[in-house]
C-alpha cells in the first residue's frame, strides 16, 4: 500500500508492546469523528496482523500501511 | 457477539497482566467479557493495595526482561488496560463476595472499575452463559 494521506491524529506507540499500539488506535477511533484519518506507529511485530484484522472486523478502512526504518505506520479512516 | 468468562484467583502480577491481555484480545474481537476475581486477585484490586510485586518466572531471564519492559513503560499495566477495556467494549468486572467479607472490604475499597461483588452462584451462571471460560 502507498496511498499515504495526511493524518488527522498520530499516535506514536513505538515504545509499547502488544496490545499497546492496537489499544491506542481503538481508543482514538472510538473517540474520533467519522471520516477522519487516525495513524498509529508501532514496532510491535503483532501489529502487522492484528491492526488490519481489527480494522476490517470493526468495519473501518485501512488506508495504508507504511514500512519505515524499524517501525510501521498504519493509517486508518474511521468509517462509522 | 460471543461471550468469554475470565476467572483469576492469583494476585501474581504476571497472572493479572496475562488476564488483562486476554481480555483485550476478546474485546478487539467484539466479545463480551465477564471477569471474576477471587482470592488473592481481589486483594490486588484494593485501592490501597501494597506495592505490586515484580513479575516472577521459573526462567530468570524472562522475569528480568519483562520487569525491565514494565519499568520502561513498554507494557500497558493491567489496571490501565482493564480500565480502557471498560470504555471500549462490554466488560463486566466482579469480585468474589467471600474473600471481600473475609478481608472486610466493601465495593468502595476496590478500584473504580469493579462493577460488583458477587458470589460463586453468579460465577456458575456466567460460566453457563459464556462461550469460553479461561482461568488464571
Amino acid at each position: 500500500m502507498s496511498n499515504e494521506v495526511q493524518a488527522d491524529k498520530v499516535m506514536d506507540a513505538r515504545n509499547s508492546f502488544c496490545p499497546g499500539p492496537l489499544m491506542e488506535l481503538i481508543k482514538s477511533i472510538k473517540k474520533g469523528e467519522v471520516g477522519k484519518i487516525y495513524e498509529v506507529w508501532s514496532k510491535d511485530g503483532g501489529s502487522i496482523r492484528d491492526i488490519p484484522k481489527w480494522v476490517d472486523k470493526a468495519k473501518h478502512e485501512m488506508v495504508t500501511i507504511i514500512e519505515e526504518n524499524g517501525y510501521t505506520r498504519f493509517q486508518v479512516r474511521k468509517a462509522r | 457477539m460471543g461471550k468469554m468468562l475470565l476467572v483469576c484467583d492469583s494476585g501474581a502480577t504476571d497472572k493479572l497482566q496475562t488476564l488483562a491481555m486476554v481480555a483485550s484480545g476478546a474485546v478487539t474481537n467484539d466479545l463480551e467479557v465477564y471477569i471474576f476475581f477471587m482470592h488473592d486477585a481481589v486483594y490486588a484490586l484494593k485501592k490501597d493495595a501494597p506495592a505490586e510485586p515484580d513479575v516472577t518466572s521459573i526462567f530468570p531471564e524472562v522475569a528480568e526482561k519483562v520487569n525491565q519492559a514494565r519499568k520502561e513503560g513498554k507494557l500497558v499495566h493491567w489496571k490501565a488496560l482493564l480500565e480502557d477495556l471498560k470504555d471500549l467494549g462490554e466488560v463486566t468486572i466482579t469480585a468474589c463476595v467471600q474473600i471481600t467479607e473475609i478481608l472486610g472490604l466493601e465495593k468502595d475499597d476496590l478500584l473504580p472499575f469493579v462493577d460488583d461483588i458477587v458470589g460463586v452462584s453468579s460465577l456458575a451462571e456466567q460460566a453457563m452463559l459464556a462461550d469460553r471460560v479461561i482461568s488464571f
